[in-house]
């Protein structure tokens, strides 16, 4: 009986070491750990779709939602923050506003309630060009002091058409005007799901559409947060941060709780090291 | 072996106060059994009086709830597999495995933990059970009886010190129940193999065991020599026309008496001869004297009455 | 020996043909609807063996790894867990249990026995399913690369290629690598059939489980549960068929499915061994 008392231990001990090696500590896979301290020395990019989905339907940010949104990004202390859905630059500029001193707020072209908004730390966010609309072209020098050209987009949620022309275009754009930039970021709430962890059909009405647009974004910049999970009700990666090659990707994922009443979005933050 | 007719020193089988539960049900309480070598020990009882529990214990199936059992010095259910290099079961209803034949049985089973047996060893296996035309053939086929013996023989390869079959005449024919008898004593006599076996066929039992334990609801009626028990049932039997007044008269010559089955009246072997039981009762209406030895069945049939407290002397 | 009795029992008895049997079957369905996919998607100019150019091209290679990724979600499993629960309690209900632990073999030998049969009839399934449908995705369609496109499969998000050389190593790969996944529902079926005397019972709860588990580790509703499930990880063997596998991954969800295999096996033993045979 003792002999098999022990066999049943090894066999134990065994497995338990099977699911240490196999579970890890952190992620464990590959994927950057979840941003938690803003380091000093790198960019802090962040998007959040910061609208409503109503039982209405789809709302843009509400005013008494704009507190709210105010004291997550002083929490989180984004350099480059992409708001999709905003309602208007009056929004913005009470954002800006009410986070004190040193940030600074500009918005895209387009109608009401589905602009998008790119705020800064430090004042030094300028606009480079509006086209193509829905999306908003930026550039800002880092508190760490290197050149960034960034593209805040929000694409259409119901044409896969639509989407890979928006984003397509964005990233020919940005690509094109990137410059001396040290770094490049496309980030926004794109309306793809492609999660390969699902086992279900894409929530589009042309899945091969979306999956080129996906991949031709993807050939030319960096998937931040790829795999680190939805962003989006129902268990949807919607939301992504595109970079340029050249700054290590320190943290990146959704992070979750930080939603307020009927919002639908998780904040997508992406901690990036300084450009080599 | 003393007068109880126990065993010392080196019994195969010692169970002392052994007791088992299923649940709150007492399957097994108080029972004393010793099995030496060269013996043969058989087991009755009704139904559920607790035979097969027994026998589950010895083979290490149950672990006790009470008492101590030990088989060739080791506790079965701890220490099962090494107990059973020299203990062979044989349960009921045999339980085979459908697909393999009588032969292939007889060729793998014993090789589990054990040499494999040779051809011959296995034909004269199944020779010794009659199963030598059917050797080829597949158990699914069988019938029971035909499964009584290949069950049976596979507890004899290799051969144990002791063999423990559980209502092994279940199925056979009468002519089957003789060989297995002559069979069982062979083995006892000249391979001095012990045997401890269960069966209702009481007369089978009266004639092939040394020393029988009789069970009811869990405890022990009778531990002993059959002899003793149906010993004790002997006397003489008398049957008269007024039973009532016979019965009266004669304890009132100090003569134990008892009613017995059938009318009949018994008293103990030496306390009446035929001469004085005529000339007591001839007014009495004496119909028949004879003396009576009782059969293991219906002494065992008195006991299990006597404890339910049926047969009583009014 | 016991292991030869055992293996003599199994290839004796119906199980393992009614698994090949169904297996088979399920190919055969897979092959028809292949076909009628086929005829639908080109408007009935469906041309096979290495003519057909577009994103939906299927060869030989891909019938045969569709056919494997649908059979492994539920055929295999099921299987797989069927047969776990028949050992303990089939042989308990049956009474052959007393005729083995009779003998002079410990639980743990029989346990031993029973499992490595088990798992190895296992893999002789999964290589049939993988193998059958190779050898009919040959036959009937014609091998060539492998291509791969984002769909059903969910195994990639971009066009994947894979030389037919590769691809047929991977396939080697993943036949082992599956087994391995499928141990988890047949160690589990192997503890279930512990805890009675009922084949069917055990057989019913060990599959009921298996689905409800799957069931599970699809819903986002358990997105911090999923990553704990085992049913989560069993198509890890997916990757293999990337371009440029990533190992580290691979090695990881192994090893998750080994520990739940182990820890499966482990409480089956032990219940085993000590419970009593009434």
């Amino acid at each position: 009986m003792r002999r098999g008392s022990l066999l049943e231990g090894l066999l134990f001990a065994l497995a338990l070491a099977c699911f240490a090696y196999g579970y890890g500590w952190g992620r464990g896979d590959g994927r950057p750990p979840l941003p938690g301290e803003r380091l000093e020395d790198g960019l802090r990019v962040m998007t959040w779709n910061v609208g409503r989905a109503t039982a209405k339907g789809p709302r843009p940010l509400a005013d008494e939602d704009l507190a709210h949104v105010a004291s997550v990004l002083e929490e989180l202390r984004p350099d480059l923050c992409f708001l999709e859905e905003v309602r208007s630059a009056r929004q913005a500029t009470e954002l800006a506003r009410d986070l004190g001193g040193g940030w600074s707020a500009e918005v895209s072209r387009g109608r009401m309630g589905r602009l998008v908004a790119a705020l800064s730390r430090g004042g030094e966010l300028r606009v480079e060009g509006r086209a193509p609309r829905g999306a908003l072209a930026v550039s800002l020098r880092s508190a760490a002091g290197f050149r960034v050209r960034a593209t805040g987009v929000h694409a259409d949620a119901f044409s896969a058409e639509r989407r890979n022309e928006l984003l397509g275009a964005a990233t020919d754009a940005l690509l094109a005007s990137s410059g001396d930039a040290a770094l490049c970021i496309l980030a926004g709430d794109f309306n793809l799901d492609l999660d390969l962890d699902k086992r279900r059909d894409l929530f589009s009405d042309d899945a091969y559409r979306d999956v080129e647009t996906y991949n031709y974004v993807a050939g030319l910049l960096r998937d931040a947060a790829r795999g680190s999970g939805a962003t989006a009700e129902p268990d949807r990666r919607l939301d992504y941060v595109f970079v340029g090659a050249g700054a290590p990707i320190r943290a990146a994922g959704p992070l979750r709780g930080l939603r307020e009443g009927e919002m639908d979005h998780d904040p997508l933050v992406v901690d990036l090291g300084p450009p080599r | 072996m003393d007068e109880g007719g126990n065993t010392r020193g080196d019994a195969l089988v010692r169970a002392r106060g052994l007791g088992y539960r299923y649940g709150s049900r007492t399957a097994l309480h108080d029972v004393d059994l010793e099995l030496g070598p060269g013996e043969i020990v058989g087991l009755a009882g009704p139904n559920g009086s607790g035979k097969t529990t027994l026998l589950k214990l010895l083979a290490g199936f149950l672990r006790p709830a009470e008492g101590e059992l030990l088989v060739l010095g080791r506790r079965p259910f701890r220490d099962a597999p090494r107990m059973l290099r020299d203990v062979r079961f044989a349960f009921a209803p045999p339980a085979l495995l459908e697909r393999l034949t009588a032969r292939e049985h007889l060729r793998h089973l014993p090789a589990i933990g054990g040499p494999r047996p040779e051809p011959r060893e296995i034909a004269a296996t199944l020779s010794a059970v009659g199963l030598e035309e059917r050797a080829d053939e597949s158990v699914a086929g069988f019938s029971f009886g035909m499964r009584q013996r290949l069950s049976l023989a596979q507890a004899l390869l290799p051969r144990p010190r002791l063999l423990v079959l559980d209502e092994p005449n279940d199925g056979l024919d009468p002519l089957a129940v003789l060989e297995l008898r002559a069979l069982l004593l062979r083995l006892r006599d000249e391979e001095g193999m012990s045997v401890l076996l269960s069966s209702h066929l009481l007369l089978e039992l009266g004639e092939l065991v040394d020393r029988l334990l009789v069970l009811a609801e869990g405890e022990t009626l009778f531990y002993g020599p059959p002899a003793r028990l149906t010993g004790a049932r002997a006397g003489v039997r008398l049957v008269v026309s007024d039973a009532g007044a016979a019965l009266a008269r004669l304890r009132a010559r100090g003569l134990e008496v008892r009613a017995a089955a059938g009318g009949e009246l018994e008293l103990p072997p030496e306390s009446l001869s035929l001469g004085e039981a005529h000339a007591l009762l001839r007014d009495l209406g004496l119909e028949s004297y004879r003396l009576h030895r009782p059969g293991l069945e219906e002494a065992l049939l008195e006991l299990l009455r006597a404890r339910a407290g049926e047969g009583e002397c009014p | 020996m016991i292991v030869r009795l055992e293996l003599l029992r199994l290839v004796r008895s119906r199980r393992p043909w009614i698994a090949a049997a169904t297996v088979a079957f399920f190919l055969l369905l897979m092959l028809a609807g292949f076909y009628l996919y086929a005829e639908n998607e080109t408007g009935g100019a469906a041309e096979f063996r290495y003519t057909f150019e577009n994103r939906s091209y299927f060869n030989g290679l891909t019938f045969a790894l569709y056919s494997f990724y649908f059979g492994f979600l539920l055929v295999l499993p099921v299987f797989g867990a069927l047969e776990g629960a028949a050992q303990i309690a089939g042989d308990a209900s049956s009474g052959r249990l007393y005729l083995l632990l009779s003998r002079p073999l410990s639980r743990a030998r029989l346990f031993a026995a029973k499992l490595v049969l088990s798992g190895t009839q296992i893999l002789v399934l999964t290589g049939v399913l993988m193998g059958a449908g190779m050898l009919l995705g040959l036959v009937a369609v014609g091998w060539g690369s492998l291509d791969l496109y984002p769909g059903v499969l969910q195994m990639t998000d971009r066009h994947v290629h894979l030389g037919q050389d590769v691809a047929l190593l991977r396939f080697l790969c993943a036949w082992p690598a599956a087994t391995l996944a499928l141990s988890v529902p047949l160690t589990l079926g192997f503890w279930i059939s512990t805890f009675g005397r009922s084949p069917l019972n055990a057989a019913g709860l060990a599959v009921a489980l298996y689905l409800v588990l799957y069931v599970v580790s699809e819903i986002h509703f358990f997105e911090d549960l999923r990553p704990w499930l085992f049913t989560s990880s069993m198509t890890f063997w997916r990757g293999l068929f990337r371009p440029d596998p990533e190992w580290g991954y691979l090695a990881r969800e192994a090893a998750k499915l080994l520990g739940f295999a182990l820890l499966f096996g482990t409480l089956a033993l032990g219940r085993f061994r000590r419970r009593e045979e009434r």
